[in-house]
Parts: C-alpha cells; sequence; structure tokens
C-alpha cells in the first residue's frame, strides 16, 4: 500500500502581509512572505511568488495541493465593511464607493483567484479553497507549532472579521475560542492609530512607536484613556464617536488634536519630545491592555503556557511584560506573528480542525517547537551564489572551511566591521534570525548611529537587537526562558549597565548615550530585544556567536535584518549582494564564500562605469 | 485564444442561423429578447458544462450530451427552432473557437480581433431581427465581422486600438452604473443609521471585562462567513432598533428609486405613456401617417402593444385590452374619441360606431378617426353626439353583431342609435375561400381564424407607413369559385348579420344605419398613387354591391370625385378624409334616426 501525503497550501492576503504556507501531514514544510517574492514591502497582493516558492520547497506540484486554506472569511469582512461606514455618514461616500469595488473584486473573489493561481502554475483541479476565521488562523499559528500540548491562547490584533481579539483553550488538535473582544475596540487600531499621528505609516510604523516609547513619559496616557478606555480585563472601550476607524478625516480631528498636543506630526517633520510622550503612552495602555488579556486568559483556561499571535503580539515589550508579571510560565509567539503567519495558521488549523488529524503529543515545553526556528523560507544553492556574484561582477573569496570561516568573520567583527551574513534558508516573519543578517559587535558605542544612518538609513533612536547564546543569555539579560524569535523584551542586567551621568534632553542626542558594555543592542530604558540562539536552532550562527565569544568574551552579536530601509528582506544572493554594495557593508557572507566590502564598492564603480 | 479567418466565417454563419431562428419566433423583439436570454443562459450553462468535461479529460462525446440536454432545455424555454439553434452552437462553437491553427496558406488572427467579432455578430444577430433592417443591414454588419476578422489577420494594431477605444468607453459607462449601485448600497447601509444616530457595529460586551462571550467555537472552514457574525447576544432594545433600522433602510431605498424614475420621468421630453394628453392639444388638424409626423412613432408603438396585448375570442374575434398613450387610448375595448364639450353636455345622445380597422382608425389618432370626425361634425352642426368609436380591426358585421351584444350587456346606458360602417371585410374574408380549404359560408370562424394574423401583418405595415398589398396567392385554386359568385356569397352573409342586427336593435327599439364603406374597389378610376385592382376583384364588389341589405347606404363612390390619392391600401385613408365620411354618415344618420339628430339639437352645451 503506497502512503499518500496530504498537502495542504495556506493563504493570506488581499490586507496586508501576504505570504503562502505549505503544510504536509501536519508538518510546516516552506512559507515564504510575498514580499520577499516581489520586493514591495508588506505586499498585500495575491502572493504569486510566495505559492510558487513554497509549493518548489515542498517539492509538489500544483496539481498535488489537497487542500487550500485562507486565512479569513471574505463574506463576513465585507459586511463588517459595509456596516463600519456608517461611522462616517455621507463623509464615508468617497471611501465607500473606492473601496466596496475592490473588496467585491478580490476579496470576494479570492476563492477564484486562488484557483486560478493554482491552475496557471499547473494544477488540472484545484481544490475548491476553505475559509478558517482570521482569528483562529492566528490561534492555530500561535498554538499548534507551540511546543505545548496545552495552552491558553490569546490573540490580538488590529481587525479580524469582528474580533479584535481572542481568548482560547487548546488542548491537542483543538482551539476553543472562549470570548472575544469585537470592533471598533481594537488595541491594534489603537496602537495604529496613534503610529499615523506621530507620523509613521500605520501597518508598518509600529515598531518605530515601540521604539520611540523608551524616550518619553507616558504623559498622555490619561487622554488615550479616555478615548479608549482599558476595562482592566484586558478589554478596551473604544470612544468610536471620536475614533473613527479608516475615517482619514479623523486624523484632522481639532477635538483629538487638542487631547493629543497638537495635530499629527508630518512624516518629514522632526521627532519632538510629544512623539516620544505619545508613543510612550500608547505603549503604556498596549501593554497594561495586553498583560490584562494575559490574565483574562489565565482566567478563563487555567492554563500554565500562553501562546500568542496576531499583530499585537509582535510588541515584544509587551510580551516581555506579560513573560515576567505574568501569571503563565511559559509564553510562545508565533514568529510570524502578523497576518503572514496566518497563512500557517489557516493549513494548520485545516489539518487539524478541519480534517480532525492528530498532533503529536508534546512533552517537553521546552523543547524544539514546528517552527523550525523560523527558517521556512528558500535556500540559496552554491551555483546560486556563484550566479549571483557573476552576474554582479564580483569574484568573492570561498572558506577553505567552515572553521576558517567563522574564525575570519568573528575576527572581522571584533575590528568593529560591519557583516552581511547570507545562511541556508530565509526566515518567515518580520525578523532575521541569523540567516539573513546583518551583523555587527554590540561593543561598539557608535555602531548604533552608523548602522542605523550610513547601512540601513533608518531613525537613528531605533534600537538594534542581540543575538546571544542561549546558555549566556542569563548572565547579561533578566530573562530566564529562551526567546529564539526575538519576540520578548528584557532587561540588561544592572552589572553590565552603565551610569549616565547627564541624560540630553533631545530624542536622538539620548540614543547615542551608552547604556550599558554592549551599547550598540543595549536601548535607552536599559532593555534588549533579545534573540537566545542554541546549536540545535542555527548551528552555524551559534558556531560564529560562540567564535566571536572566544575571541572577545561578548556572547553576543548585533542581529538586524539584511534589509535597506523601506525594503523587505533579502531573499537571493543577488538580492544580498545589492544591498550590501548599497549598504556599504565592510564584509558579505553568503554561504561558504566571502566578499570584501571593497570589491563590493569597486564593484559598483565598475558598474556606474559601463553604465557612465 | 485567437480568431482565425476560418473561425471568423463559422461565427459569420451562426449569425446568420441565429437571425434565421429569431426571424422565425413569432411576435419578434419582445419575445426575442426574453428569448436570447433565455437561451443566452443556456449557453453559459453549457459552456459551464463542457469546461468541467474539458478539465476531466472527459470522451469528447460527452459535448454532445451536453448539448442535447441545453436544447431540451431550450425547448422547453423557447421552441423548436431555438433548440436546434443551441444544438449547432453548443457543438459547432466550441469547435470553431478551439485554438487551432489556421488552415493552410491564411495567417493567424490577433486575438484582439475575437470581442469584436464576437460583439458585431451578436449586433448583426440582433438588429437583423428588426422589422425594417432587411438585409442591408444584415449584409453590413457581416461585412463589418469579416472585416475586423481581415483586420486581426493583417493589421492587429488597429483592431487593437479599436478595443482599447471600446474598453475605455465600456469601462467608464460600468464605473458609472457600479457607482449608482455602490450610492444605493450605501446610502441603505451607512446614511441611514447615520441618520439615525445608531451604531450597528455596536457589541454589547460584558461591561466589566470588555470581552464577548463566543457562541460557537468550532471551526467553520467551508464557509465564507462566521457564524456568530451576526448572533452577539443582544438586548431587546438592540433588536427593536435594528428592525427598525432595516426597515427604515429599505423604505429609503424604495424612496431612493421611485425618486429616481419620477426624476427621469419628470425630465422626460415625451408625457409618460400611461397618461393621455387632451384632445387636440399638440396638433389641431388631421394630418397624414407618415414617418415624418411627430406622432408617428408614438402611435405605431402603441399600435404594436395593443396588438400585443389584446386577447383573441372565438366568440368575437380580436378583443382589445386596455392602453393608455398619447394618440392611442382604449378602455373597456372603446376606443376613445373627440367629444364635444366636457361637463356641461351631462347627457349627449350617444351614438354606438362599429366597424373594423376603418371605423378603428388606423394610423389615425384618437381626435382624428371617423368616430371623432363625426362627434366634431356634429358639434359644428349645432347637434353635438358623443359618438362611442367600437371599431376593431378585422371585424365583419357578424362580430360586430357579437360585440354589439357584449357592449349592449355590460353596458349600463344603450345608445341612442348605432352605426354599422364595414362592408371591406365581409367581401375580404368571402373572397379568400378561393384559397382556403377550411370553411366556408356559414363557416365564418374558419377563415377569420386563418386571416387573423395577416390582418395584424397589414395594419402594422399601414402604421409604419410602408406600402402594402394584399397578398392574394392568385395560383392556388383549391375552392375555384368564380368572382361574382364569391360576391354574392358575401353579399348573402352580410344579409344575414344585417338580419341579425335587426333583431337585436329591434327588439331594443334602437335605431341604427348601416354603410357600405368606401373602398378602392369601389372608385371609378383610379388615381395615380393608389394602388391597381384587379379585374376580379371588381367583378365580386360588383356582385357583392348589387345584392346589398335592404336599407343599407351605399357609400361606394363617396370618393369618386376627389382627384387625389385618397386610400393608402385597398380601404383604409388619411385622418384627412375622415371628414368626408363623416359627414356622409351624419347626413344617414339624420335620415335614419332623426330623434337622435332632434335630441342632440336640444343640447345646450358650454
Amino acid at each position: 500500500m503506497v502512503a499518500t501525503r496530504t498537502v495542504i497550501l495556506g493563504v493570506s492576503c488581499d490586507y496586508h502581509d501576504a505570504a503562502a504556507a505549505v503544510v504536509v501531514d501536519g508538518v510546516v514544510v516552506a512559507a515564504v512572505e510575498e514580499e520577499r517574492c516581489s520586493r514591495v514591502k508588506h505586499d498585500a497582493r495575491l502572493p504569486v511568488g510566495a505559492v510558487e516558492a513554497c509549493l518548489e520547497l515542498a517539492g509538489v506540484g500544483a496539481d498535488q495541493v489537497d487542500h487550500v486554506a485562507f486565512y479569513e472569511k471574505p463574506l463576513t469582512v465585507l459586511a463588517r465593511y459595509l456596516a463600519s461606514r456608517q461611522r462616517s455618514g455621507p463623509r464615508g461616500a468617497r471611501s465607500f464607493r473606492h473601496d466596496v469595488p475592490t473588496l467585491i473584486s478580490t476579496n470576494l473573489m479570492v476563492g477564484y483567484r486562488l484557483r486560478r493561481l493554482l491552475r496557471d502554475l499547473g494544477a488540472g483541479r484545484p481544490p475548491v479553497v476553505e475559509y478558517v476565521e482570521h482569528h483562529r488562523s492566528h490561534a492555530a499559528a500561535a498554538f499548534f507549532p507551540s511546543p505545548f500540548d496545552s495552552a491558553a491562547v490569546l490573540t490580538m490584533d488590529g481587525i479580524g472579521e469582528w474580533s479584535t481579539a481572542t481568548v482560547a483553550r487548546a488542548h491537542r488538535n483543538r482551539i476553543e475560542v472562549l470570548e472575544e473582544m469585537r470592533y471598533p475596540h481594537s488595541l491594534g487600531l489603537l496602537y495604529s492609530f496613534v503610529t499615523a499621528w506621530c507620523g509613521f505609516e500605520p501597518n508598518d510604523g509600529e515598531y518605530k512607536l515601540m521604539g520611540l516609547a523608551p524616550y518619553g513619559t507616558p504623559r498622555f496616557r490619561d487622554a488615550l484613556d479616555a478615548l479608549a478606555r482599558p476595562t482592566g480585563a484586558g478589554g478596551l472601550q473604544v470612544d468610536a464617536r471620536r475614533l473613527r476607524w479608516f475615517d482619514p478625516s479623523a486624523l484632522q480631528d481639532p477635538g483629538l488634536a487638542e487631547l493629543l498636543g497638537g495635530p499629527p506630526r508630518t512624516a518629514d517633520a522632526p521627532f519632538g519630545e510629544r512623539e516620544a510622550d505619545l508613543a510612550a503612552s500608547a505603549q503604556a495602555l498596549a501593554e497594561d491592555v495586553m498583560l490584562g488579556a494575559a490574565r483574562r486568559a489565565f482566567e478563563l483556561t487555567d492554563e500554565s503556557s500562553l501562546c500568542m499571535a496576531g499583530g499585537v503580539a509582535l510588541n515584544c515589550v509587551a510580551n516581555g511584560r506579560i513573560l515576567r508579571e505574568g501569571p503563565f510560565d511559559d509564553l510562545w509567539v508565533q514568529p510570524a506573528a502578523g497576518d503572514g503567519g496566518s497563512a500557517v495558521g489557516a493549513a494548520l488549523s485545516l489539518w487539524h480542525e478541519g480534517l480532525d488529524r492528530h498532533r503529536p503529543l508534546r512533552s517537553d515545553r521546552s523543547g524544539p517547537d514546528a517552527m523550525s526556528g523560523g527558517y521556512l523560507g528558500p535556500a540559496a544553492s552554491a551555483a546560486d551564489v556563484a550566479s549571483a556574484l557573476d552576474e554582479a561582477g564580483l569574484t568573492g573569496t570561498a572558506a577553505v572551511d567552515e572553521d576558517a570561516l567563522l574564525t575570519t568573520v568573528a575576527q572581522r567583527l571584533a575590528d568593529g566591521e560591519v557583516v552581511g551574513w547570507f545562511q541556508g534558508r530565509a526566515e518567515f516573519g518580520p525578523r532575521a534570525l541569523g540567516n539573513r543578517s546583518i551583523l555587527a559587535d554590540p561593543r561598539d558605542p557608535t555602531l548604533r548611529t552608523r548602522l542605523n544612518v550610513r547601512v540601513k538609513g533608518r531613525e537613528s533612536f531605533r534600537p538594534f537587537a542581540p543575538a546571544v547564546m542561549a546558555e549566556h543569555a542569563g548572565e547579561w539579560f533578566e530573562l530566564d526562558h529562551a526567546s529564539p524569535y526575538m519576540l520578548v523584551v528584557a532587561p540588561v542586567r544592572a552589572e553590565h549597565l552603565l551610569p549616565v551621568a547627564h541624560e540630553p534632553d533631545d530624542v536622538l542626542a539620548r540614543s547615542a548615550v551608552p547604556r550599558s558594555t554592549v551599547p550598540a543592542c543595549t536601548h535607552v530604558d536599559g532593555s534588549a530585544r533579545v534573540q537566545t540562539v542554541t546549536a540545535e536552532s542555527n548551528p552555524r550562527f551559534y558556531a560564529l556567536l560562540a567564535r566571536f565569544y572566544e575571541l572577545t568574551g561578548c556572547p553576543m552579536l548585533v542581529n538586524t535584518s539584511f534589509n535597506l530601509a523601506g525594503e523587505p528582506i533579502v531573499q537571493t544572493p543577488a538580492q544580498a549582494v545589492r544591498t550590501a554594495r548599497e549598504g556599504g557593508m565592510d564584509l558579505l557572507v553568503l554561504g561558504d564564500t566571502l566578499v570584501e566590502g571593497d570589491d563590493l564598492q569597486r564593484g559598483a564603480d565598475d558598474a556606474h562605469e559601463v553604465v557612465a | 485564444m485567437n480568431v482565425t479567418p476560418r473561425q471568423g466565417v463559422v461565427l459569420t454563419g451562426l449569425v446568420i442561423g441565429t437571425t434565421a431562428v429569431a426571424r422565425s419566433w413569432p411576435g419578434f423583439l419582445p419575445e426575442f429578447t426574453a428569448g436570447a436570454l433565455a437561451v443566452a443562459g443556456v449557453a453559459v450553462v453549457a459552456t459551464a458544462a463542457l469546461a468541467w468535461c474539458a478539465r476531466r479529460d472527459l470522451h469528447p462525446a460527452t459535448t454532445f450530451v451536453v448539448a442535447v440536454l441545453a436544447a431540451a432545455a431550450t425547448r422547453a424555454v423557447g421552441g423548436k427552432l431555438p433548440a436546434l439553434w443551441v444544438l449547432v452552437t453548443t457543438v459547432v462553437a466550441p469547435w470553431a473557437l478551439m485554438d487551432r491553427p489556421p488552415w493552410r496558406g491564411l495567417p493567424r488572427c490577433d486575438p484582439a480581433s475575437r470581442g469584436p467579432v464576437l460583439g458585431f455578430s451578436l449586433l448583426a444577430t440582433y438588429l437583423a431581427t428588426k422589422e425594417g433592417q432587411s438585409i442591408v443591414v444584415m449584409t453590413a454588419l457581416v461585412g463589418i465581422v469579416t472585416l475586423f476578422t481581415l483586420l486581426g489577420a493583417f493589421a492587429p494594431r488597429v483592431v487593437r486600438g479599436f478595443v482599447r477605444l471600446v474598453d475605455l468607453v465600456v469601462a467608464k459607462l460600468a464605473g458609472g452604473l457600479v457607482a449608482l449601485v455602490m450610492f444605493v448600497v450605501w446610502a441603505a447601509v451607512a446614511l441611514v443609521p447615520w441618520l439615525l444616530r445608531w451604531n450597528p457595529t455596536w457589541a454589547p460586551a460584558d461591561p466589566r471585562t470588555g470581552w464577548v462571550r463566543r457562541r460557537h467555537s468550532e471551526p467553520e472552514p467551508t464557509r465564507m462567513w462566521v457564524r456568530d457574525a451576526f448572533r452577539v447576544p443582544l438586548f431587546a432594545a438592540h433588536r427593536v432598533r435594528s428592525a427598525a433600522t432595516t426597515v427604515l433602510g429599505l423604505a429609503v431605498v424604495a424612496g431612493l428609486v421611485a425618486g429616481t424614475v419620477s426624476l427621469i420621468g419628470a425630465l422626460s421630453p415625451d408625457p409618460p405613456e400611461t397618461v393621455a394628453p387632451p384632445m387636440g392639444a399638440e396638433d389641431t388638424t388631421a394630418g397624414k401617417a407618415v414617418k415624418s409626423s411627430p406622432w408617428f412613432q408614438s402611435l405605431s408603438d402603441a399600435s404594436e402593444r395593443m396588438y400585443r396585448e389584446s386577447q383573441f375570442s372565438q366568440f368575437v374575434g380580436l378583443r382589445l385590452g386596455d392602453l393608455r398613450s398619447p394618440y392611442l387610448n382604449i378602455v373597456d375595448e372603446e376606443r376613445r374619441s373627440w367629444v364635444p364639450t366636457t361637463g356641461a353636455c351631462a347627457d349627449l345622445p350617444e351614438v354606438w360606431m362599429f366597424g373594423g380597422s376603418t371605423v378603428f382608425g388606423v394610423g389615425q389618432r384618437d381626435d382624428y378617426t371617423i368616430a371623432s370626425a363625426v362627434a366634431r361634425a356634429a358639434a359644428a352642426n349645432g347637434t353635438p353626439v358623443r359618438v362611442r368609436s367600437f371599431g376593431v380591426p378585422g371585424d365583419v358585421a357578424w362580430q360586430e353583431n357579437r360585440r354589439l351584444e357584449l357592449m349592449l350587456q355590460s353596458r349600463d346606458r344603450a345608445p341612442d342609435a348605432v352605426v354599422f360602417y364595414d362592408g371591406y371585410n365581409d367581401l375580404e374574408y368571402t373572397s379568400g375561400l378561393r384559397w382556403s380549404d377550411r370553411g366556408g359560408v356559414g363557416d365564418p370562424i374558419g377563415p377569420l381564424d386563418r386571416l387573423h394574423m395577416p390582418v395584424l401583418d397589414k395594419l402594422g405595415a399601414i402604421a409604419d407607413g410602408d406600402e402594402y398589398v394584399v397578398k392574394v396567392p392568385r395560383t392556388d385554386t383549391r375552392n375555384p369559385r368564380a368572382p361574382a359568385v364569391l360576391g354574392l356569397q358575401a353579399a348573402a352573409q352580410y344579409q344575414a348579420a344585417e338580419a341579425e342586427a335587426a333583431t337585436l336593435l329591434g327588439a331594443r327599439g334602437i335605431p341604427y344605419v348601416r354603410f357600405n364603406q368606401p373602398t378602392l374597389r369601389s372608385r371609378a378610376t383610379p388615381v395615380d398613387g393608389e394602388f391597381e385592382v384587379s379585374p376580379e376583384d371588381r367583378t365580386m364588389y360588383a356582385a357583392f354591391r348589387s345584392a346589398l341589405p335592404e336599407g343599407t347606404i351605399d357609400l361606394s363612390g363617396l370618393f369618386d370625385g376627389t382627384p387625389e390619392p385618397v386610400y393608402v391600401d385597398q380601404v383604409h385613408t388619411e385622418e384627412a378624409t375622415n371628414d368626408q365620411i363623416a359627414r356622409a354618415v351624419l347626413l344617414g344618420l339624420a335620415q335614419r334616426a332623426p330623434s337622435v339628430m332632434k335630441k342632440a339639437g336640444q343640447q345646450q352645451c358650454s
């Protein structure tokens, strides 16, 4: 008898962060965000490239896909949209006319579009698309890959169909959604609103707001509470008459401007104390609500572990507080907690709940999860590397062996150089976890500004994260749990903090003040967004950290995503070469091949000459 | 999918075939449109079924099964011919449109030509079914189809440019339509709750926690909607407001639609057809029913509608349904006619007028029919009467009797006098016996039944202003009779009807007058612009005329002294001639029903 495999394709798209995932017999074998293929950040379009890449990674043809799971219920989304328009009254007519045809032609037609895509990829009879509720997709993405056999599940994001947050109890292959918070009461939308008020792009700039928060004081907290009152149990009562979600004119509301210390900041205006204080206030509110929601989840489920997903779960500062102050012993956050990860969740929900398939017993809570360290994207072969270098007119140097490669790179990092690190399969989710990373020495006090401004071209106040050898994490940070996906913020231990003699008033000046012996990855409040690395999860990256530790006594490196400002993380060697060249990196490591920064720049000059 | 010249040829053939089917469809346009929609629906289903078969690699024979099923469905909806068309189309079209290499020596067409070829093919099909388009339009459009096929092969850029232009126009129109629909939807879902200051997105949560308990927690992967979405535990007040909003929303949408329709109606240059204008409001003189007349099209459309909405009764023949239009109004089987004044003359003597299409007034407006002309002449004479017109196209004398019976039974008031203005139809129907193998003298139902449609055809042609010649298949002599014999037979039947009328009205004491109407056959010398009359017809008419019932006023030579053309065909005239007829009728009435005219002369109308 020939065993047949069940292939499920999970897809999310049409709002933001489109993605695809392939689950074969319950195992997540591939997951790719569309932005990595299309090179359009937060690309929401039908994930044509991602589906193609996932099928190739899984080694299955389009005609072998047995089920297609979509991450939300489009009809309910449309109904909610229609109902929500009334808040704007006649003012909403224009946006209504603009949005509804799009919603109808994209959201409602998603089943047809997906089947046509599979047909274009060679499927003779694509399966009928099945729809998993938005927050169930999040919950499934949070629980099924987790290392827990049962857990409480908390999902929070801007909005799904009607839900904006859910609390669920999960056990084996079942998730029971117990309570939900419904539109318009939404922490995610509130956070995005303040993001927009501070002059950042919603659905993209929330990280910046989180990074800006420690620079300010929460003096607008009462104002925000008046707009959205936390109930204390994780609930949020939004004053929908004043906060009109999806109504662009809400940003021109003079009443809100009076409440929030002035009109919204424009994107090109300088940062001021007001923005920092607004960020601090929003962050404080978010942390309180999330902590309250965690407590509510504990109260309802009586579980000792918590799984989280949804865009709000990417708030690693709040996650850290939940871990430290919350009632749960363990916390696992889906690395692609946003809508991209819902592609995985939808597929897993269909497998376990829809098809009622067994989920292996998790006996070891601290064991590995089912996300394969987040390395679910495409890899590049040696031939791909050689081809990319050839196209760029570069000749890299092949390392003699692994040991020589690691020694060289570690030494160069210790010398203060910035290294582009491109290895193995690409990460799935917003974080670079050591395979598509820019690495640097965290001890260098000038590194943050240098990396932010020169290499990545982003705001200089934004902190960098450390990737630390898991066994040394506790020595440097107040962290007693693994944080393999960089989704928990922990304070740097007191013994590594440096005294600050004078605190500058200016936000940007404050960011340049060293706070610890690893200043490049220590935020202004003495915290760090930690990634713990083990030899099992990423052997080569761990070995590099170990080699750096041997050389310097510092078991960590700055690990930031391999991209430039406004671009997605690189996926292919060619993209890595271009990014390294434009970012002015000192060394690029593509698998076993090293490319010197000087060569990169020379190649760029040659290219310019050719063009000239 | 490319369109090759070969496929263009096949499509052209389909157009011709479709047109043939459409032309053979009784009733033409309205039925054709409905039928075409039904056939299109079946074709869509059939195409989907074919695609389904193709995807599953089923045997090609399955196509034929699908085609037969589709044809069977069409048979039930539209009849045999459309079913045959569907059968042929579903078999031929996929074959024709299959992406195959063109025949050797022929170039491959650009895919862009497919749209224009199909579009113009359909247009050709539709237009060619319209009366008056004939073969010229058909040929022109088939030529366009062929042209686009060739352009697709040899000048694809031209076709692409054309398609882009059409796309742009269609996109703009479609965009406008979507915007309109969106507005209505928006008004329902957004505006009404906003006006009510009610938030339909409000969800009752536990005020202590801010959370809502879920009712259904099981996954539902097959659905596109969430079960809990509209089943939140509502408070009673919330439910009431929700229902009120729904009702109000529907009312607002209905109001918007009604308002829009009214607005369009108000802005329309033509008055709505449901309201008749005052008599003689626009044109105060009788005119010719020619296409250049401002009222012709409206009258023509109304006439078409009249025939469509009439019923055929075996007892009396055609029964006219109620009709409201600017120039043709029918209420309770009576065509509206001119009334001397309104209000002041409360007790006008009534004259009921019966006859065929001439009394009805084919191609004539309500207030210029013979009945109207009689009323106007009487009023001018100081003897105002109310003339009610019960003329129905195609009526013969015995039918008039049946109709009179019906009216006497159904109307509250009996007439003061009755006028029969007929003769032509009686002779015409009897002459039809020459080629009829049904019926005969004493069996008038047969010929009437058989001639019903040609009469409509004839009247339609007259209303269109086209030349018309009575089509008499002279070669068929299955029931040969000498013209003179036929004329006498017709007269005998006419006499029988007259006797019946005399009995019917005599019993009620109602005076009546019968006029033998003037026809082209009775005109001594036809003038230029009128049709020829065959010697047989003249012989037949002479025989008929010689045996008219006693008391009949013969108006045969009424127009003998008129040097201009009078008749548009064998019997019908224009509005302008009705005054002359009216004067004769009034004179006859004064002679045969003096009491009526006396009563009329006593009227004091304002």
